[in-house]
């Protein structure tokens, strides 16, 4: 028979939840090494990463984002043990300086027109062509090689044809995967993103080297690394690379 | 035993009001005034405006438009009406860049009705119009529902005897349920507007991202943090104190007794 709620038992009830919660709260989460890689590189990372399980048997965190939001969670004291930006200028930052070990180029990408599968367009010329153009916006690494690859083919193709181009930037999205995204819904006609971002439903036009951008992905050791994290980093750099090589990445010339 | 439990219910609030309270004084306390000047210079005036003009104009809509949805909903108990109160509760559980591709779906130029828009010449993504769309897809709820519940709340007796005295039906919603439903129109009002205000996933991935025209101010903010956290923070602080603002405003006893004075 259960007797009804006495006086009482209302505190015990809530010291009773209060210690469930601390001790819930106390526990931390099980000790991976993880990957903070910049929003281009996700898919790639996460195939190195099932590749190194395979392999070794260790499980590596994979968290993928706009590389500036990464720099600032790093330098907030997130638990990272390495960082793969899309620009090696992040890891030259000063604000990030106290955190680094050591970095060393891992994979390049170069630049490519992105279309719709039915487009008319050909060449990056045509740029000034299409309707609706989307972008990076500046502050992240696809908008600001972008802005560099149209400042070269200005020099080429005039000034007129930049303004024409910039007219029709309908938006500066915060990272590469929304770019994409734009374009694979058939809301933009043209855009500039990374060579790995080509799949089904678009088109891909080459930018020639004359004109294109390097982009370079730095492998940063973070201060703190586990021994487990510098492992699935040196695997990385060395037997690992053929995994993003696979996806498109390049060797850094 | 009682006391100790009072003492540990207070604990428990105070807890919850610490961790709320302790980010944005965090945040007032880090910023200094030089940040804003930085800030100004990164687009805070553009990004300020265009939120102020769009959420205005998504507060409007949402009165215009959700003030007689739900009288309807109160004044109805069949299928069709608890369906479409079903309907606008969706916007609340929808992640906000969810939102943000249902609403491309919807009228992108793509999407299920882009084709017809644009034979009327109106194309919805990219544009000033996107983001008041997207920000009454996710604020309408906010005020229709609760003012649906306030007006399910009228005294019958009341409305029945303004009738009986002569006034017709618009007279009756505006001159008595309308007044008192006062707090909660205002209340809903307040909290629509304030996640208007707040948005940020649905309007970047139906409107965008371009300064001027669809950078409104959390977006603004998040772009800011790629440079020196500084202005980001001191356009938090600012956004934080629109919103401040507008929320007394809203709910100050002014407002509330103008509205409600048509009662008499």
């Amino acid at each position: 028979m259960t007797r009804p709620w006495a006086p009482g038992d209302g505190a015990r009830a809530t010291v009773g939840l209060g210690l469930a919660l601390a001790a819930l709260l106390g526990c931390s989460p099980e000790e991976r090494p993880t990957v903070f890689v910049a929003a281009s590189l996700g898919d790639a990372m996460r195939e190195a990463a099932a590749r190194y399980e395979a392999e070794r048997g260790e499980r590596v965190r994979v968290v993928a984002a706009g590389s500036h939001v990464l720099r600032r969670q790093i330098e907030a004291g997130a638990p990272a043990d390495l960082f793969v930006p899309a620009d090696a200028a992040h890891v030259r930052a000063e604000s990030l300086a106290p955190w680094i070990e050591e970095a060393r180029p891992l994979v390049c990408n170069r630049l490519v027109m992105l279309v719709p599968e039915s487009s008319e367009l050909r060449t990056l010329h045509d740029l000034a062509g299409a309707e609706r153009v989307v972008l990076g916006t500046p502050e992240v690494p696809v908008g600001a090689y972008a802005a560099r690859v149209l400042a070269r083919a200005e020099g080429r193709y005039g000034a007129g044809w930049r303004a024409g181009v910039e007219g029709h930037v309908r938006s500066r999205e915060l990272d590469v995967r929304q770019v994409v995204s734009k374009v694979l819904l058939g809301e933009a006609d043209a855009a500039i993103v990374y060579a790995t971002d080509v799949r089904p439903g678009v088109r891909a036009i080459a930018i020639e080297a004359a004109l294109d951008e390097v982009a370079r992905y730095p492998l940063a050791v973070l201060r703190g690394a586990s021994p487990g994290a510098r492992a699935f980093g040196a695997w990385l750099a060395g037997p690992g690379r053929a995994a993003l090589t696979d996806r498109g990445f390049a060797e850094c010339p | 035993m009682t006391r100790t439990a009072r003492i540990l219910g207070r604990a428990l609030a105070a807890l919850l009001l610490v961790a709320l309270l302790l980010p944005v004084l965090a945040l007032a306390l880090t910023t200094r005034p030089a940040d804003f000047g930085v800030a100004i210079e990164r687009g805070l005036g553009d990004a300020l405006l265009l939120s102020l003009v769009t959420t205005t104009m998504s507060a409007a809509l949402v009165v215009l438009l959700g003030t007689p949805l739900a009288w309807w909903l109160a004044r109805h108990e069949g299928r069709l009406a608890r369906t479409a109160e079903l309907v606008v509760r969706l916007p609340t559980v929808t992640p906000p860049a969810v939102a943000g591709v249902a609403l491309l779906a919807a009228f992108g130029q793509a999407g299920l009705l882009g084709g017809a828009l644009g034979g009327v010449g109106l194309r919805l993504p990219f544009t000033t119009s996107a983001v008041v769309l997207a920000q009454l897809f996710v604020a309408a709820p906010f005020y229709v529902l609760p003012l649906t519940e306030a007006f399910r709340g009228l005294d019958e007796e009341l409305l029945w005897t303004a009738r009986s005295l002569g006034a017709s039906p618009p007279k009756v919603f505006f001159r008595v349920a309308v007044p008192l439903a006062a707090p909660a129109l205002l209340g809903g009002l307040s909290v629509a507007w304030a996640r208007a205000l707040g948005e940020f996933g649905a309007t970047l991935v139906f409107a965008g991202n371009l300064p001027g025209i669809t950078q409104t101010l959390p977006i603004a903010i998040y772009v800011s943090m790629e440079g020196d956290l500084g202005p980001a923070r001191a356009m938090a602080l600012v956004l934080f104190a629109v919103a401040v603002a507008l929320f007394f405003t809203l709910r100050s006893r002014v407002l509330s007794r103008a509205l409600g004075r048509g009662a008499a």
